[in-house]
């Protein structure tokens, strides 16, 4: 049994020895900086991250503190600056009228001094909403078609995006700047979208209901409308990846075929 | 036991090879969400006020409610031409025998009047007494998805042309 238990006990060291070697040499390479120092000089290495931010005419509705505009605003809130105008820093937004032609010019940031490609899935659907006026649960009885976002007459910004059909559903899509997001003034991305139309056909009479005031004689007909109440939501998700060796940075956390030449994407097949 | 001792060492062998790369793979990415919506508040409100005195009956309607609203006004009463009516801000449709106001009503906004003025003389004279009856009519504002968000006219309405503005934000 002694025997046995040596024979087994070297290998096994052996591997335990290969396994920490490994681990720790992992280790030394992800927290690897530069070292040297001497008296007269010394060097910094500073490892940027990336950072991006979702923009909605022109201000920034990411949440936390580093807001662009140094305002703290409250993550969740995209439609807040719906029809939001820089001349007169005043947004319009009350109630949202069904047909009504809002400016919502939908882009991406660069917040930091590297390049980035920038991608962005947009959501689009209604909610029952709560007594309070705040948005209840998700509901599948209106179509996300009848939110119309648009880019004039297209359906988005075709000359600065392209959509990926097979990341795209009726309630989800997913597009791709085309170019990469440089930094300062390049760092804006031209708008996915500039303009928010609701369906006016939710705006259709359904019931009505006829009462007499016995004191005046006063008879009211009210109509109901079957869309009253409902909310609708829209979600954008934006996401940064590196530019240098793109190809497999965005094949590796995209998931996506994207063939990068020079700093433009080219094509893109899902695999 | 030989083999025991090769597959033992495979199996270290792979583990190292399992744990390095794994930081080797990473990249630089961010990313921020926002969602948001609002409310559709569909349904409209509006008060009729009317207000007679002597010779005359005074009518508008107020907005009481959370969305724009155009509003339609018709007046009835067994007259022989003894009613003049003065009526600015308003358009009338002889065919109908509709007021049509000229403007949206927003919420907590009144039309300008419409004055029924009764010459009280041609009445006696006619020998009758009045019951003048006020229908009005509210719609719910759609708008047509045009840049100037042109006012779609409801079946029936021979509405003159609104416009909320241009494009709102522009």
């Amino acid at each position: 049994m002694k025997k046995l238990s040596k024979r087994f006990l070297i290998p096994l060291v052996i591997a335990v020895m290969l396994v920490l070697g490994g681990a720790i040499g992992a280790f030394a390479v992800t927290s690897s900086g530069l070292a040297y120092e001497s008296e007269d000089y010394t060097a910094w290495f500073y490892l940027n991250h990336l950072q991006v931010h979702l923009l909605e005419n022109g201000k920034d509705v990411c949440g936390g503190v580093n807001t662009l505009d140094g305002e703290n605003k409250v993550s969740g809130d995209l439609v807040q600056y719906l029809g939001y105008s820089s001349e007169t820093g005043k947004d319009v937004l009350g109630t949202v009228e069904p047909g009504m032609k809002y400016k919502e010019e939908i882009a991406a940031q660069n917040g930091q001094d590297i390049p980035i490609y920038v991608r962005m899935t947009i959501r689009k659907y209604w909610c029952v909403a709560n007594k309070d006026g705040t948005a209840g649960k998700k509901t599948t009885d209106l179509s996300p078609d009848k939110i119309h976002l648009a880019y004039g007459d297209k359906p988005y910004n075709t000359d600065k995006w392209f959509i990926n059909e097979s990341e795209s559903t009726p309630e989800m899509s997913t597009y791709y700047y085309k170019t990469q997001l440089g930094t300062g003034e390049e760092g804006i991305s031209a708008p996915l979208f500039d303009t928010l139309i609701i369906d006016n056909t939710l705006a259709k009479k359904e019931e009505s209901n006829r009462t007499t005031d016995e004191e005046t004689g006063v008879t009211t007909i009210t109509y109901k409308y079957k869309y009253d109440g409902y909310a609708f939501m829209i979600k954008a998700d934006v996401q940064a990846i590196q530019t240098h060796n793109a190809t497999d940075a965005i094949r590796s956390q995209w998931g996506v075929y994207d063939v990068v030449e020079g700093s433009d994407h080219k094509s893109l097949n899902q695999q | 036991m030989r083999n025991k001792k090769l597959k033992l060492l495979i199996a270290g062998i792979l583990l190292v090879a399992l744990a390095a790369p794994a930081a080797a793979t990473a990249y630089f990415t961010d990313y921020e969400e926002g969602h948001g919506g609002a409310v559709l508040n569909l349904e409209g409100q509006t008060e009729l006020h009317e207000q007679p005195e002597d010779d005359k009956k005074t009518i508008s309607i107020e907005n009481t409610g959370e969305t724009d609203v155009i509003v339609r006004v018709a007046i009835y009463g067994d007259f022989l031409g003894e009613v003049d009516y003065s009526a600015e801000d308003w358009t009338y449709d002889e065919e109908g025998g509709w007021y049509y106001y000229n403007s949206i009503l927003k919420p907590g906004e009144s039309t300008s009047d419409i004055v029924a003025n009764i010459d009280v003389a041609k009445a006696k004279e006619a020998g009758h007494d009045f019951d003048i009856v006020v229908v009005h009519e509210s719609e719910r504002v759609t708008y047509d998805g045009s840049k100037e968000n042109k006012v779609v006219k409801p079946e029936g309405w021979i509405l003159p042309d609104i416009s909320a503005s241009e494009e709102v934000g522009d």
